[in-house]
């Protein structure tokens, strides 16, 4: 078996393996659902729609949104800052494979498991619970899917090159936090930009973060027509390969900047 | 005297544990930077959130803007003094797992105050600035009465407020005595607590308000008392001043907590680490 084939397939069995974590995360994906949910509710109380967005659909918006973050396991900061505090880099540096692929695989398969175990039903529950959520028709969600392998691909990108920081700064501390937390808040994750002022929405129209959210879900609830929705995916990809680039050039530069603190 | 010398002693151990503390937090100066621009970042995104919702709704089940900052605020103020004293309550369980604890009962102090003493955030005390202006805001905008009942009132609100999270904290902590992995279980403490103090219970359904004001009652962190500051009538009617509940809630939570602990450190066994 590939080596990054085998390395996925391990993270997906060690995904499966701890039962208690899938339970807890499953209840807090519901505390988050059940509060996004209710708030759009009671904001729109008896309006149909704001901003051009039906409250069906904001519903909608928010429940997936929970099942994103759910879903986007992203753990390559965490590892290279891990790797570089014990001095285990050194070791890794010396395996024939490329590391960076070896954190990718890892990450997808940590993906795909809680794709099984966390996000798919959880789907399941919100579409129980809540009878606002729907599903779109086929065109629409193959488009979401696509949609969200490229925000993953840009949420990945942008996480390792801050992962990478690490071998200049040699602690990172909170960087990965106040990242997560800027792309919490610019991504439309939690309240789409759609409501707010237009001048706003140009501007993050030119930032990387709402095409990680906003783009997959505006595209899911039927906000994004199908045209604008393929001109939104090659921004996606735009911002991919960008971001691709820099990472690439910097590991470049990483490799020889290693600095073992005994371990 | 006797007293006297056991209250010096503890003084002292308490000024030594600062002082290392802050030397170790200026070690990184990196860190601390960073810390001071995740909250304010955080508080003011979750205000400005707010805005943007009410802009385009007018209210939130009849709460204006102000009134929801003003809402949040309280909560953020009892989150403040958390931060800065009890964070470490959030590794409770990493500390069991790695026989931190351990160690402390060994050591002639009572095991609350080290574990209050041992890790003072003093960074925390930046928080409290955002926390404090936002709650400022509100006031003037809700138009709050600063006579001395009211304000013995928020301190009293402040103060169980606190209490309530640290019993939380401290009761998610014990239950990772039998689970042995404690993250997911703090993260989701983290998140209820954030979602049930960000927007009013109201907004929730009849059996979601029921679990937050009998069953865990974090409704009482911010919700309640500010119902009554601004002259509100929602979620359940609870009588003689709803402000006074809050400590009350908080002490008997507290004491269920620390008895919940006691149990849990008896019946503890070590994980081998």
């Amino acid at each position: 078996m590939h080596p990054y084939g085998y390395i996925s397939k391990m993270k997906i069995i060690s995904v499966l393996t701890y039962r208690l974590d899938v339970l807890i995360s499953f209840v807090s994906n519901a505390v988050m659902m059940f509060a996004m949910a209710f708030l759009w509710k009671s904001a729109y109380g008896a309006a149909e729609t704001a901003a051009g967005v039906s409250s069906r659909q904001m519903i909608t918006y928010a429940v997936l949104s929970v099942l994103l973050s759910a879903f986007f396991q992203i753990n390559v900061e965490n590892n290279i800052n891990h790797k570089i505090q014990e001095g285990l880099i050194a070791v890794e540096l010396c395996k024939p494979v490329n590391l960076l692929m070896c954190y990718l695989a890892e990450d997808i398969g940590n993906v795909i498991g809680s794709l099984l175990v966390k996000a798919i039903p959880s789907y399941l529950f919100a579409l129980l619970l809540f009878r606002e959520v729907f599903t779109p028709d086929l065109t629409r969600i193959i488009l979401f899917v696509v949609s969200c392998i490229l925000s993953y691909g840009i949420l990945w990108t942008l996480s390792a090159i801050t992962g990478l920081s690490v071998f200049w700064f040699i602690n990172l501390g909170h960087l990965g936090t106040v990242k997560d937390g800027i792309v919490r808040i610019l991504s439309g994750s939690l309240v789409p930009f759609w409501f707010f002022p237009s001048y706003i929405q140009k501007v993050s129209g030119w930032l990387p973060f709402q095409y990680t959210y906003q783009t997959p879900l505006g595209i899911y609830i039927g906000q994004t027509a199908i045209k604008q929705a393929f001109r939104d995916l090659a921004v996606q990809a735009v911002w991919m390969l960008i971001f691709s680039a820099v990472l690439y050039k910097l590991w470049e530069k990483a490799k020889n900047k290693v600095v073992i603190q005994g371990g | 005297m006797r007293a006297l010398a056991l209250i010096r002693h503890y003084c002292s151990v308490a000024i030594c544990c600062a002082r290392l503390t802050i030397q170790e937090q200026l070690e990184y100066p990196f860190l601390a930077i960073c810390w001071f621009f995740i909250i304010p970042i955080e508080y003011l995104t979750s205000v400005g959130l707010l805005k943007v919702i009410i802009n385009t709704f007018n209210n939130l089940e009849g709460w204006s803007f102000p009134q929801l900052t003003f809402a949040y605020s309280l909560a953020l103020l009892s989150r403040g003094v958390v931060d800065v004293f009890f964070i470490q309550l959030l590794y409770l369980g990493d500390m069991v797992l790695y026989g931190e604890l351990d160690r402390m009962m060994l050591r002639p102090l009572s095991v609350f105050f080290q574990f209050t003493a041992q890790n003072i955030n003093f960074i925390g005390l930046v928080n409290m600035i955002p926390a404090i202006v936002i709650f400022l805001y509100s006031c003037k905008e809700v138009s709050f009465l600063w006579t001395a009942a009211n304000i013995a009132k928020i301190i009293l609100t402040v103060i169980g407020g606190v209490l309530i999270r640290i019993s939380f904290f401290m009761i998610i902590g014990t239950v990772c005595f039998w689970t042995k992995s404690n993250n997911q279980g703090v993260e989701l403490g983290i998140k209820l607590l954030e979602r049930s103090t960000m927007y009013p219970l109201s907004i929730y359904p009849f059996f979601i308000q029921f679990i937050l004001t009998f069953i865990l009652p974090l409704g009482f962190i911010c919700f309640y008392p500010s119902c009554e500051f601004l002259n509100k009538n929602d979620g359940f009617v609870i009588p003689l001043g709803l402000s006074i509940w809050t400590p009350a809630i908080g002490v008997l939570l507290f004491y269920i907590a620390q008895r919940f602990l006691k149990y849990g450190l008896k019946h503890y066994e070590s994980t081998g680490s």
